[in-house]
């Protein structure tokens, strides 16, 4: 008589945690952050022909080695982290903006086209502020139209966002193309509307900007109304409802502010460090922020370290990169690999893996044919 | 005498410190409606799903045709032809209903090497050289329609993976009239379905024959089916019981969990009954009636001491008219509710689950639009002047002064925000006050620490999210907060299930106090026993309509569940 | 000279054909693969390693067959697609991972990639073997215009449209194709039916991988010729834009693909100038934009996307 084994439990089983202490998360994180590293040592190791230890110095003498290399740093990490925090109160509310790369475009366009436009007429003062309304009416203008969609049609965001993108890039090159009339397709540098210059260091500005809005997105989602509200209709729409939340509202809302941070990141880039418009000024920082800012689980402070580390192994790699000779997309397969390491760790610090194997011999067969469907049983109970 | 179809032999189960079922005993036979009748939590549902394959027992056997069996999986529970159909459907909603039958239909077993063995052995005996005698010589000559009798049959092996291939092709291709085979199946089975039509054009009723006809196709002897009237019209239920009784002629087993007496007496051979986890007693429906039923559904009176005291300065604060609920399946949840709920007393509220209990509580706290009716709050603030909350909004019933408190059934999903710590779940209620854009999170966190204390709330702090507290805790927290707003009307569904005992007092304590202080208390229950001790009046419901509101100090529990379950069937019977 | 347009047109679209297929197909079983971009340059890269190592093998490049220069970087160019893809498939589906963030990182990685090691390849040989794959039939001269339009093609640009055409078969008429939408719109109820979500999942986005890899492959060797330019990321993004516009259907996808790629080329036919050439490629996106919209506002339950799409599934989760 084939009696119904007790305790019988399949040979792997997966199931959530519910609490790790944060040194543990920490360190499952480090220790994916070093694996990237030393895969990257390696890779490197297969591309070059000589000492791969040099990779690692090559790291830092390529972002700490000279000032301008750790003004170059700090200018790329506070451009990484405000385009982070556009995306975040969205991400928060679990909007899945991946249109931050058009919103900030819209934003660029509209500063550029501010300066071509009416540049020479009016004084720098008053165009740079006329830059600023431009560019963050335009990025609001960018994110609220499908967010005025998924509001009232649940029309899919992440498409539509992504769509956006590519729409902005057009319009851009247009603009371009009718300011440029060489036939270039090339604008130089703008001559108005650059952002003053503290204590001779062009990126100062930037930098401080980007830490005075880091603290207030910081405080705007953790100690106002407006971010609490989000915060529940992420967390659970039918609680919003429960207690009265308009939760089209708060998704307008929200999305208004995702565009006008973008639209800041356009007027940042035009006016305080490029003085141009090109379609590739954002560079894909768009996207890399959505992955910057899911890693450091949408909060700001975070999220400056996270952006640290993206933008230390961009500038580092691409610094090794030229000095093997390597192309500017050697960071690219960095960069690619460490985020490949960190979105499998969360796997490990959100879920818990138990071996059994404790099956006696005899049985091993007969539990191996039996783990799948036990799997199957044991889950869905 | 009919066959023994499944039988369970000591089957346990438990979740953690609750025991689902204890030692159940259980024998379906061949050519029998078994009715499985127990009240919720009494663990019916935990049993079949053992059978079923979606629960693994802790202890016990079940034999299948007098065959032990173990069943891992619902791939096993359908290959020991065991069918389920749950409460809540496992359908494709953008395929057609036919196609939703054949989803997952496997290939009847095609077994190259047993082919291949029943191929040999057609070989011909005769040898391939025979001797042939010819002029008295006695020659070899190859026989060629033996070697060609071999050589084919060797082809034939040969060929069986192809063919096999071949037949895995033809079968994975779907016929454009695959509807029109299954449609003559269904139409003689006499189901008056269109399998052509999508599942999200279909009505609930339509969706469960799309369920019962999947499992039928599959082969199922053993079928089972989960509350099946649940969602249907007494018309579709007669409809749903001439096919049952067809099956079950067609020598299928058939067990129906279910709760409404009349409903097992009218379908059922056998009825088993289980509470509290055990299996009380199993019996000839024809040897039994409705009231010796509910006596064994529902158990011997136990005594609860809860301090009921008289209800004094009773005003009427909150009034219930004519409220009807249409919801989106084209069910009326709610038909024609009228009641009224009173300061200073606690109204209970019985009824089997799903009889319009969350939507009744919904649309007075302003979540459902109702389709007719009207709600009307007595304000007490203003000398009892009437309110009229019809069509009002959460923030809007609260903007007019209205202090409505409600604990909805579903605690982490609804009520709280289970990854938000206990301060900010506090905020849910009160972040809006005050006129800045930041939040005040110091009287939350006040309020915090209070029911933390005075409710003994077991958390390591405040800040720790309530999805990691237990079930007992995280509804102190939530019950705390409703209270602490000083509520006139307090409204809570189901606020002791899966709370132990400790936990519960506490619970039922507090809903006392507030009735001391003169609130309107509403008290969802499913307890019998509770509500018969803590309420002052009871309204019972039954398919959204009221059937009953009754004095809790006279009442009976017997007399509760036969209202509970008295469907129109039954009400004509007594007139 | 209409023609010569839609020749080219035609040409063209087998990028986006191929893209959009795999793409269809991997989203049919719930997975919005973001990586496709990526997994295209993967598979164009493949494509470029596997000739490489084929003509590196050969003493002479005389040696050279058919057979060979287009065998072996289909192949290679399968492994590096399909490994994308089913790593796309460990973190999403066996860790859990979010499928935006996966993708977008698998994209990075397979661009990154394609321009690391483009450059630093051996391209010696290649436009020779690129003639084996733009190689036309023989008659398509001989009948004129309609010749030119239907035969001149290389090879792959029917195997597109045959591939396209048998992904929309399975799905629509095949129980595999049944079983794979039910994983798609909702896999706890083919779970129930006794399917393996898992394993639904990972071949799709595997095969559908390998099929927008060679998208890749027909770029470098037939569009170009044998050279490398790296704007194979833009078209995968066009690709996904695809896989909305034809409401997740291969066989529309193709025209969907011909309508895109014929606004790809038009500026270079017409007499525009830059400026407005930039409005005509933004035609693609826009409609795009306008299809998502009217069909969420429609709600029709055939024209939306998979209902699990982009959700990772976990059975103790419900």
């Amino acid at each position: 008589m084939a009696k119904v084994k007790a305790n019988k439990t399949p040979l792997v089983r997966v199931s959530k945690r519910t609490d790790i202490s944060g040194w543990k998360a920490l360190g499952i994180r480090a220790i994916a952050f070093v694996a990237a590293l030393v895969v990257g040592g390696i890779v490197t190791a297969i591309l070059v022909e000589g000492n791969p230890f040099k990779f690692y110095s090559y790291l830092f003498t390529g972002t700490f080695g000279t000032p301008r290399r750790i003004w170059k740093l700090l200018q790329d990490l506070a451009m990484l982290l405000l385009i982070s925090l556009a995306v975040t109160p969205a991400f928060k509310m679990r909007f899945w903006n991946i249109g931050a790369e058009g919103q900030a475009l819209v934003g660029v366009l509209a500063a550029g086209a501010m300066i071509y436009y009416i540049g020479d007429s009016v004084p720098n003062g008053v165009l740079i502020l006329i830059m600023a309304a431009a560019a963050i009416v335009a990025g609001i203008i960018w994110a609220v139209i499908p967010g005025i969609f998924k509001a009232y049609f649940n029309t899919n965001e992440t498409l539509f966002t992504l769509m956006m993108n590519y729409v902005a890039m057009c319009l851009v090159n247009y603009f371009i193309n009718i300011w440029v009339t060489s036939g270039s397709g090339v604008l130089g540098v703008l001559a108005d509307g650059h952002f003053p210059v503290i204590g001779n260091q062009p990126q100062i500005l930037t930098v401080i900007i980007v830490a005075v809005i880091t603290v207030l997105v910081a405080i705007y989602l953790s100690r106002s109304k407006h971010g609490y509200e989000l915060s529940v209709v992420g967390e659970s729409e039918n609680t919003a409802r429960y207690i009265g939340i308009n939760v089209k509202k708060v998704i307008i809302r929200t999305m208004v502010l995702s565009g006008a941070l973008c639209g800041m990141v356009g007027l940042l880039l035009v006016g305080g460090i490029h003085y141009t418009v090109t379609a590739d000024l954002v560079g894909g920082t768009g996207f890399t922020a959505i992955l910057v800012s899911w890693l450091a689980k949408f909060n700001p402070i975070y999220m400056v370290a996270t952006s640290f580390l993206v933008t230390f192994l961009n500038q580092g790699a691409t610094f090794a990169a030229d000095a093997y000779r390597l192309g500017g997309s050697f960071s690219d397969i960095i960069v690619g690999l460490f985020f490949f390491a960190i979105i499998a760790c969360e796997f490990f610090i959100n879920y818990k893996v138990s071996f059994n194997l404790k099956s006696k011999k005899n049985e091993a067969k007969k539990a191996e044919d039996a783990v799948e469907s036990e799997v199957k049983e044991e889950v869905q109970g | 005498m009919n066959q023994v179809a499944i039988e369970l032999k000591k089957v346990s189960k438990r979740f953690g410190e609750v025991v689902a079922n204890n030692e159940v005993d259980l024998k379906v036979y061949k050519n029998e409606i078994l009715s499985l009748l127990g009240e919720n939590g009494s663990g019916k549902t935990t049993l079949m799903n053992m059978i079923s394959g979606i629960y693994f027992p802790d202890s016990g056997e079940i034999e299948i045709d007098g065959k032990p069996v173990v069943i891992k999986s619902p791939r096993d529970a359908h290959n020991y032809k065991i069918g389920m159909i749950h409460q809540h459907f496992k359908l494709v909603d953008v395929f057609s209903a036919a196609d939703n039958i054949l989803l997952g239909e496997k290939m009847s077993e095609y077994s190259i090497s047993q082919k291949a063995k029943e191929t040999l052995s057609t070989l011909p005996e005769d040898k391939i050289i025979k001797s042939v005698e010819k002029d008295g010589k006695t020659s070899k000559t190859v026989d060629f329609k033996v070697l060609g009798e071999i050589a084919l049959t060797y082809l034939k092996v040969a060929a069986l993976p192809f063919i096999k291939l071949g037949k895995l092709i033809k079968f994975d291709i779907l016929a454009k009239n695959r509807a029109k085979d299954l449609q003559e199946v269904a139409d003689k089975y006499g189901f008056e379905i269109d399998l052509k039509k999508k599942i999200y054009d279909l009505s609930v009723s339509e969706k469960q024959t799309v369920e019962i006809i999947k499992v039928l196709y599959r082969g199922a002897e053993i079928l089972i089916l989960d509350e099946p009237t649940a969602v249907l019209t007494p018309q579709e239920i007669e409809k749903l019981f001439a096919v049952l009784r067809r099956m079950r002629d067609d020598g299928k087993a058939i067990i129906i969990i279910t709760h409404k007496l009349n409903e097992v007496m009218a379908i059922s051979d056998k009825v088993a009954v289980l509470r509290k986890g055990e299996h009380i007693a199993t019996v000839d429906t024809a040897n039994t009636n409705e009231k010796e039923l509910t006596e064994m559904m529902v158990g011997k009176k136990v005594e609860l001491n809860i301090d009921r005291t008289e209800p004094v300065n009773m005003v009427d604060r909150l009034v219930v008219k004519d409220l009807s609920i249409i919801n989106h399946d084209r069910v009326k949840v709610l038909d024609n509710v009228n009641f009224v709920a009173r300061s200073g007393e606690i109204l209970g509220i019985a009824g089997i689950a799903g009889s319009g209990q969350r939507e009744l509580l919904e649309s007075i706290a302003g979540l459902v639009k109702f389709n007719s009716g009207d709600i009307i709050y007595n304000d007490p603030a203003k000398n009892d002047e009437p309110v009229d909350l019809k069509s009002k909004t959460p923030v809007q019933i609260r903007e007019l002064g209205v202090r409505l408190s409600f604990v909805p059934e579903d605690r982490l999903g609804m009520g709280l925000v289970a990854n938000m710590d206990i301060v900010d779940n506090m905020m849910l209620r009160s972040y809006k006050k005050g006129h800045g854009v930041f939040l005040d999170r110091k009287s939350p966190s006040k309020l915090a620490d209070e029911i933390v204390h005075d409710l003994e709330v077991v958390t390591p702090n405040t800040h720790t999210a309530v999805r990691k507290l237990s079930g007992g805790n995280v509804q102190k927290v939530l019950v705390g907060r409703e209270i602490a707003s000083a509520p006139t009307v307090l409204m809570a569904a189901y606020p002791v299930r899966g709370l132990d005992i400790n936990s519960s007092y506490t619970i039922y304590n507090l809903l006392n106090d507030q009735k001391e202080k003169g609130v309107a208390v509403i008290f969802v229950g499913e307890d019998l026993d509770v509500l018969i001790d803590l309420c002052d009046r009871i309204l019972v419901l039954c398919a959204g309509k009221v059937t009953g509101i009754v004095d809790a100090r006279s009442i009976t529990k017997e007399e509760i569940g036969l209202l509970m379950t008295k469907t129109e069937v039954s009400e004509k019977e007594g007139e | 000279m209409f023609a010569s347009i839609l020749t080219s047109a035609i040409r063209f679209s087998t990028i986006f054909t191929l893209g959009s297929t795999g793409e269809t197909l991997t989203e049919k079983s719930g997975n919005l693969n973001l990586g496709i971009p990526g997994i295209m340059c993967a598979g164009a890269i493949g494509g470029i390693i596997g000739e490489n190592v084929y003509i590196q093998s050969l003493s002479s490049i005389s040696q050279m067959t058919a057979f060979g220069a287009i065998v072996t970087p289909l192949i290679f160019s399968m492994i590096f697609s399909g490994f994308l893809g089913a790593f796309y498939c460990l973190l999403t589906v066996t860790l859990k991972c979010n499928q935006n963030v996966t993708g977008l990182a698998i994209t990075t990685f397979g661009a990154g990639l394609l321009s690391l090691l483009g450059n630093r390849i051996d391209k010696t040989g290649f436009a020779q073997a690129s003639l084996y794959f733009t190689d036309g039939m023989d008659f398509a001269s001989k009948l004129g215009g309609f010749g030119q339009v239907v035969f001149s093609h290389g090879f792959m640009v029917y195997f597109a449209i045959i591939v396209a055409i048998i992904v929309a078969v399975i799905i629509k008429r095949t129980r595999t194709g049944l079983s794979l939408q039910a994983v798609g719109e909702n896999p706890a109820t083919a779970d129930a039916a006794g399917l393996s979500v898992t394993n639904y999942k990972y071949a799709a986005t595997v095969i559908g991988s390998m099929i927008a890899g060679f998208g890749g492959v027909f770029y470098i060797f037939d569009y170009l010729g044998g050279s490398i330019e790296y704007t194979i990321e833009a078209y995968g993004w066009l690709a996904i834009a695809i896989v909305i516009f034809s409401v997740w259907k291969p066989n529309l996808g193709i025209f969907s693909s011909l309508i895109f790629g014929f606004l790809y080329i038009l500026p270079y036919y017409t007499q525009v100038n830059f400026a407005q050439m930039e409005l005509i490629k933004m035609v693609p996106y826009a409609v795009t934009i306008l299809v998502l919209i009217v069909t969420s506002i429609m709600n029709r339950k055939e024209s939306q996307p998979p209902a699990a799409l982009g959700l990772t599934y976990f059975r103790e989760e419900r």
